[in-house]
């Protein structure tokens, strides 16, 4: 199940934390395998969150797309 | 040419008009289109011969999905004076409010589920999407004549896009009174289970995730509030179930289209047709073997309640989850009628519920599911309600007066006997509390408005401490009518004779409990009736039976059984004992039963059907509770479905009465060399037979061709297929309902017809 | 954040197959293998293969954990669900073929089979009906195996237990390259296992192989990005391993995961349906967490199971060996409704994938 969904962390109590899936409603996640804290975005599979994403990460992945595509401009 | 047309039948509300002028117009007609009320729909026509032929020939071909025509009067008339145009005439005041039809709601129409769909079309996505062929009519109606203004829609004014559909009869939404779009419409939003709105972008679709993911929401409907849940994830079904009270009783089931509900259970052609169908009605289906729902939907019984979808909103509930359905029961407190308020449903089920989705428009009237089950390819109702009421039962002869039938007091339903259409209300339920009294009287007084009717009598029950009796004793002093009393299976039989226009019957008629002439206990009865008198004989009954401890036999059935293993013989303290860990007072209780068997003090007598099925559902060890109406007979029906008569008892009939200690003392005897499914279903059969057969012996006497099988017990599949085959060898003709219930959702039917075809 | 990067733009990802075009070698067949149901899911979904030039094809693995469990262990649920115990599980296993039945022929016999959402109500249920024993069916790749290590390192009701099937993903990588006539040209990896792993595991298949790998995240443009490199590196010869998925991807994986994985298991042989037995694919309990290792607790051990039913083409699927439509049991008498073999009943198994999109297949 590689299914895992973006969500913003409302709020934080020691290992559960309230995120947003973008949908208006909160929904409690487990964040034992992260350090995150509130504001994050975090990458949430089954309930749990497995990874903090970050918007430099982001932004990487278009600069990395933009060059990948002007390369090769034959 | 000119020619007058005037079509009766189900013709308001319906499109009709549009599809007049569509079809004039198209065929080169000038003149008019009229709705006359109760007098039907009046077309004038004028143009050659051959268009009004070919306009003839459409009018029966391409009539609207939901108009039926009953009679197309036609004359040829003179006159000179030119129709420049066709044109839809205003309705008249008087006219419109006479008896005309209030139509049903009707569910989704595939064209607008089509629209739904379209990223192009205005209403795409647009939840409350309508149109003339379909949307809710009975439960936003609040008056007639059905215009806009007089239904819940009246919030709701028509933005411009709307308004140009509404007048312009070339389109689909010509006239339709629940035309609304993302913009003028109603709109849909999701709260916390204390009322506070989310802020969500997609409330049905987010909706649906939250189902999927377990939580529990409140979502409102047409006609009321359903609970939704996930139908196999574990937590949120048992958190409904210790919440609503009902440990066993099943949930019905809301399925994402007809492929899914053939995942899970069987489906027949007939099956498939009531489950599609406008009225989309609950159907009760057999669980198929990749039936993979949790246990805790529908607890040890064979089959399932499922529906389809019936608005937009229902359906984008399943757009972005997996599942294949969810529960979908109606949200009302234990015995008490469906909720419809917003910030009273927040009070009642904040606490049952996570989140509510709902719609800001006002529901006018209550309204349940319909239940429906397919006995081969028959219908059998068991609930009428959504999509059908109160579309009028029509009967062949017109009533000598107009009557007002308040029912009993279970699964009660009022109606109105107009002329020769009898107008049934949505389901009302047990009326011992006061808010299903309101509701009847609610329900009832619709009915009158609706059908501007002036009743001259009301009818209700024998029963003396009915609520109904009570409300009818008032109603009939205040509004100055004559009250008649009917007794509860003689309505039963005038309802299944009415059904069918007979003149006469024998009538098979089983239930739990009716009260009887003689303040008895009745519930397996055989009645000869006809069709214009309040008189009935009794000519037939099942034996007498001991009801241990009063009501409480009929919820701990052990206590039926007990009185009848000791009548046949059985040592009837060491069995109780043995059982008494199903007694709630354990030891002590199962002691006293034995005692009041002893000294057989104050024991009351009963000749119900359904209390012997629940005593054999007893001795079975299927069912010691009884938590729900029905609960020990339909487990004993689904156990029965996988057995065979292997016992083939000879029924004994001596003097009217049909024996049943006989077949009691068999089954104890056989419990431990049959299996218990074979045990079930002979005892099915047993009764099956000899009922028939006693009905056959008096109908045989009286000079009789008709017998019919009524009453709850007639839900039975097993009974009735039985009783069938049994009646029909002998070449009599035999009937069942096919549109009102069996069981009490009928009697208010029954008491009607019988007021109102006879002399009082 | 994510909304500026246009996952799904239809001209983007035209000027990618553009690109495709123009880098792929004109001579020869590739086939470029992922492992990873979703990947699957995306691809199919979203008609990728229909951009993609006549000579390079992408084939699905072993990517769906649910259809790699072997009948035995759904025969070691059903022998525990037939002695009362509780079976809690998601729900995708529950219609899994085992030897001879599945779960939900032990439901329908009365077991007490429950489907949950995510681990934690099955922990709650425990906890709550403490007279009762209850065993997680732990199944999943590396993304899901640190959710039943935290929770066994954690607080755990004594009435809990978990029946372990996670299996490890780059074993399956390196299978693949060993099947005979599958000769594989490049790997997709799995973006979300990665983000666990890191990408270290994969550095013995550019290093060792020569095998072009790249990691991949799950929206189209990530896809067809990952496809648009690997032909890139066959074509300059430059192979090496690279991060598409560098938004969530970080080289050193989820520490703070990784180590809980670490105390909590050990890694075994593992048994894949369809396979056979590969070397250090599986994760067990540790000895010092054996009170919460259902087999130890239970003395349960089924080593041999029928994986295969007859008929069923399950094991050629998940080896990328022929495609769903090959097996002529797909949509005919093997459909989502009556599932015959496990890839058309978990949601991320190739066939369902396949099925459910019939129309982006022709």
């Amino acid at each position: 199940m590689c299914l895992a969904i973006p969500a913003k962390i409302l709020s934080l109590e020691a290992d559960k934390a309230q995120v947003d899936f973008g949908q208006g409603v909160s929904r409690e996640v487990n964040v034992s395998l992260v350090d995150a804290k509130l504001g994050d975005y975090v990458l949430v599979h089954a309930g749990y969150a497995i990874q903090v994403l970050e918007e430099k990460d982001a932004l990487e992945t278009l600069s990395l797309w933009n060059e990948l595509l002007q390369a090769s401009q034959e | 040419m000119r020619v007058r047309i005037v079509v009766t039948g189900i013709v308001q509300g319906v499109g009709f008009r549009p599809f007049i002028y569509r079809e004039a117009v198209k065929n080169n007609l000038t003149g008019y289109v009229r709705n006359m009320g109760d007098a039907g729909v009046e077309v004038l026509l004028d143009g050659s011969s051959q268009n009004i032929d070919k306009f003839m020939s459409d009018l029966n071909s391409k009539k609207p999905p939901l108009a039926q025509i009953d009679q197309i009067r036609r004359t040829e008339i003179l006159g000179t004076n030119g129709y420049t145009k066709f044109t839809i005439y205003q309705s008249l005041k008087e006219v419109e409010n006479s008896g005309s039809i209030i139509p049903p709601d009707v569910a989704i129409c595939n064209q607008c589920l089509r629209e739904l769909r379209d990223p192009k079309n205005p209403r795409f996505d647009y939840f409350f999407i309508t149109c003339t062929d379909c949307g809710p009519r009975f439960t936003i109606i609040e008056q007639l004549p059905y215009d806009r203004e007089n239904t819940a829609m009246k919030d709701f004014p028509l933005c411009g896009f709307c308004k140009k559909e509404y007048v312009d009869p070339k389109n689909r939404r010509f006239h339709a009174q629940t035309v609304a779009c993302p913009i003028c419409g109603p709109k849909a939003y999701l709260t916390t289970n204390k009322g506070v709105a989310l802020r969500v972008q997609d409330p049905m679709r987010t909706a649906g995730k939250l189902l999927s993911e377990g939580k529990i929401l409140a979502i409102k409907g047409y006609g009321g509030f359903h609970i939704a849940a996930s139908t196999t994830l574990e937590s949120p079904l048992s958190i409904l179930r210790k919440m609503k009270f009902r440990q066993e009783k099943p949930f019905a089931i809301m399925a994402r289209s007809i492929d899914a509900v053939k995942m899970i259970a069987e489906v027949n052609s007939k099956e498939q047709e009531l489950l599609t169908s406008p009225q989309r009605p609950i159907v009760l289906l057999n669980k198929n073997k990749h039936y993979n729902l949790s246990p805790l939907v529908a607890p040890n019984l064979h089959n399932i309640g499922v529906m389809l979808p019936y608005t937009g909103l229902h359906y984008m509930l399943f757009d972005q989850v997996e599942n294949t359905s969810f529960v979908m029961t109606s949200a009302n407190p234990p015995n008490q009628p469906i909720l419809n308020d917003d910030i009273e449903s927040v009070k009642t089920l904040g606490e049952t519920v996570d989140y509510f989705l709902f719609h800001n428009r006002k529901i006018a009237n209550r309204c349940d599911d319909s239940v429906m089950r397919v006995h081969g390819s028959r219908q059998v109702f068991l609930r009428r309600s959504r999509g059908y009421s109160p579309t009028p039962i029509r009967l062949k002869k017109k009533s000598k007066c107009c009557v007002v039938g308040l029912g009993g007091e279970l699964n009660n339903t009022s109606c109105v006997l107009l002329n020769e259409k009898v107008f049934v209300s949505q389901h009302i339920g047990d009326v011992e509390n006061i808010e299903t009294q309101n509701f009847l009287q609610e329900a009832t007084g619709h009915l009158y408005r609706l059908t501007n009717c002036k009743a001259e009598a009301v009818v209700c029950d024998l029963h003396p401490k009915f609520t109904t009796t009570t409300i009818a004793k008032e109603m009939a002093q205040k509004e100055n009518m004559k009250i008649v009393q009917v007794q509860h299976h003689h309505a039963h039989a005038a309802a299944l004779m009415a059904e069918h226009n007979l003149d006469d019957i024998i009538a098979i008629t089983c239930d739990g409990y009716g009260y009887g002439l003689d303040g008895e206990a009745w519930g397996g009865e055989i009645f000869y009736s006809t069709f214009d008198s309040l008189r009935f004989s009794r000519l037939g009954h099942l034996e007498p039976q001991s009801l241990l401890g009063g009501d409480l036999a009929s919820h701990y059935p052990l206590r039926i059984a007990a009185g009848i293993l000791n009548k046949a013989g059985v040592d009837i303290e060491g069995w109780l004992l043995s059982k008494s860990k199903h007694f709630p007072h354990g030891v002590t209780e199962a002691k006293l039963v034995a005692n009041q068997l002893k000294t057989k003090k104050g024991i009351v007598k009963t000749t119900s059907c359904g209390r012997i099925l629940d005593a054999v559902a007893a001795i079975l060890g299927i069912c010691f509770k009884r938590s729900y109406e029905g609960e020990p007979a339909m487990k004993l029906e689904s156990v029965a479905l996988s057995g065979k008569d292997v016992l083939n008892l000879a029924p004994i009939i001596k003097g009217g009465i049909l024996e049943t200690t006989s077949m009691f003392r068999t089954i104890y005897n056989s419990l431990n060399s049959v299996s218990t499914e074979n045990l079930a279903n002979s005892a099915h059969i047993y009764l099956a037979k000899g009922l028939a057969l006693l009905a056959i012996q008096k109908a045989i006497e009286q000079g009789v061709k008709n017998i019919g099988f009524t009453g709850g017990a007639a839900c039975n599949q097993i009974l009735s297929k039985q009783i069938r085959e049994t009646v029909e060898s002998e070449g009599f003709n035999f009937y069942v309902h096919e549109s009102i219930p069996a069981g009490d959702g009928g009697i208010s039917f029954g008491q009607a017809v019988i007021a109102g075809f006879s002399d009082f | 954040m994510e909304q500026t990067l246009k996952f799904r733009d239809p001209e983007l990802a035209n000027s990618i197959a553009l690109k495709i075009k123009a880098v792929a070698p004109k001579q020869g067949h590739f086939k470029i293998c992922h492992v990873c149901g979703t990947h699957e899911w995306t691809i199919t979904h979203f008609g990728l293969r229909s951009l993609l030039p006549e000579n390079v094809e992408v084939i699905a693995g072993p990517g769906c954990p649910v259809c790699i469990v072997p009948a035995a262990e759904i025969d070691e649920a059903l022998l525990l669900a037939k002695q009362g115990k509780v079976i809690t599980c998601f729900g995708d296993l529950l219609r899994v073929p085992g030897s001879k039945f599945s779960l939900i022929d032990a439901k329908a016999a009365g077991a007490d089979v429950r489907i949950v959402y995510a681990l934690s109500d099955a922990i709650k249920m425990a906890e709550k009906e403490n007279s009762k024993d209850f065993v997680f069916f732990a199944v999943g790749f590396e993304t899901t195996a640190p959710i039943t290590a935290v929770e066994a390192l954690g607080h755990l009701p004594a009435n809990f237990s978990f029946l372990v099937s996670h299996r490890l993903i780059p074993p399956a990588m390196k299978l693949l390259l060993s099947v005979e006539d599958l000769k594989l040209n490049g790997f997709i990896a799995p973006g979300h296992v990665s983000a666990i792993i890191g990408l270290k595991p994969y550095e013995i298949f550019t290093k060792n192989y020569n095998m072009p790998t790249v990691v991949a995240g799950f929206e189209p443009i990530d896809v067809l990005m990952s496809i648009y490199l690997i032909l890139k590196q066959i074509n300059t010869g430059d192979i090496r391993l690279e991060n598409e998925y560098s938004r969530v991807v970080h080289p050193e994986g989820n520490k703070k995961a990784l180590d809980l994985m670490e105390k909590a298991f050990e890694v075994t042989a593992g048994n894949w349906r369809g396979i056979g037995e590969l070397p250090n694919s599986a994760l067990q309990l540790k000895e010092s967490l054996k009170e919460y290792d259902t087999r130890k607790k239970y003395n349960i051990q089924i080593k041999q199971g029928e994986d295969v039913h007859r008929g069923c083409q399950c094991h050629q699927v998940i080896v990328g060996k022929i495609r769903p439509n090959q097996c002529p049991m797909f949509l005919k008498s093997c459909t989502p409704a009556n599932p015959v073999g496990a890839c058309m009943v978990s949601s991320e198994g190739t066939c369902r994938v396949w099925a459910k999109n019939v129309a982006a297949q022709t």
